[in-house]
């Protein structure tokens, strides 16, 4: 009988604790089951989709090439670099392009930026970059390097 | 006397009987109902048990889900990144930068941006001997325009850039000297 009533009490308290892991646990399957849904067809799903990119060289080579040679009245390019990168302090890999470049003027310069650092589909970030400002109206030639934020 | 004692006695004693019966029968009902619900507590924990342990993989399948990860690595760090955005908008910058220019009538040359930091030199000459034209209210003396630009940049709270410490001015008709500018 006491060890029935031992036995009983103490399935009570492991009965309590499994239902608070459980809740605990059924809190996590729902937080993370949101997730993969926003991800698959909700709202996170076009800000994720630029970190899902494979370091490709040709990818990159056909999305500057192709905007470039349909402007080739107002620019060129020289060169183009690709370093994958390795992954940097918060777990992401960090790759970098470098784009030598002549510019027509100053206008076509600032619309390539635009098109770098605006797009949806790639994370390219441009953090150093110097050029001849207020001393030419003709020509510019620049490089820009590019940083590359992917999965 | 005694044959009433006999049956005081002998009622006491199937009293007792009775009792005891009633007792050893509760007990026995006490002890099955305990047995019964410990029998239901132990399958109800082991079918919570089950239940865990499939919430459980269900939850490490999602955590090793490799969106998922990426996903939680982009939320854990979304400030540096947004700041990383931030610090890309080479245009406004220049943008920025020439607007600086023609309010102030200052020229800047050479633009050299560094991770929110950019310099250019500037320069600024006398227009004339007069501190104001009298229709423009723009100044005339180098001087008044850099110290004009130097206050109106720190001034204004819409300024995506915070002007430093300027070291040195060299000249007097056209003075020149180096803008830092850090983005806010």
């Amino acid at each position: 009988m006491k060890n029935y009533y031992y036995s009983i009490a103490e399935n009570s308290q492991n009965i309590k604790t499994l239902k608070e892991q459980i809740a605990s646990k059924q809190a996590d399957h729902d937080r993370l089951a949101k997730i993969k849904s926003d991800l698959e067809s909700g709202t996170a799903k076009n800000d994720f989709k630029p970190y899902l990119i494979d370091f490709s060289d040709s990818t990159f080579l056909d999305y500057f090439y192709k905007y470039v040679q349909a402007r080739s009245n107002s620019m060129s390019i020289e060169s183009l670099t690709l370093n994958a990168g390795t992954v940097n302090e918060f777990g992401l890999h960090e790759g970098s392009l470098n784009l030598a470049m002549n510019f027509q003027n100053e206008a076509s310069m600032i619309e390539m930026i635009k098109y770098i650092v605006y797009n949806t589909d790639y994370n390219f970030f441009i953090h150093d970059f110097s050029y001849p400002y207020g001393q030419t109206s003709g020509p510019i030639k620049v490089s820009i390097p590019i940083k590359v934020l992917y999965k | 006397m005694a044959t009433h004692t006999d049956d005081s006695t002998t009622q006491k004693g199937g009293n007792g009987f009775r009792y005891s019966l009633f007792l050893f029968v509760g007990v026995c009902i006490a002890s099955v109902g305990m047995i019964a619900w410990n029998y239901t507590q132990q399958l109800r924990q082991s079918g919570l048990e089950t239940d865990l342990a499939t919430l459980s993989a269900d939850v490490e399948k999602l955590q090793n889900d490799d969106e998922i990860k990426l996903y939680t690595k982009l939320s854990a760090n979304k400030a540096i990144i947004d700041k990383y955005k931030r610090l890309s908008k080479i245009d406004t910058f220049i943008q920025s930068l020439s607007l600086l220019s023609r309010t102030y009538d200052i020229s800047l040359s050479g633009f050299s941006y560094s991770n929110g930091k950019l310099h250019v030199s500037a320069l600024a000459k006398n227009d004339g001997m007069d501190f104001l034209t009298s229709n423009t209210g723009r100044y005339k003396l180098a001087s008044q325009k850099i110290a004009k630009m130097i206050d109106g940049v720190r001034a204004d709270k819409r300024q995506i850039f915070q002007l430093s410490f300027i070291e040195s001015f060299v000249g007097q008709e056209s003075i020149s000297f180096s803008i830092e500018l850090n983005l806010k």
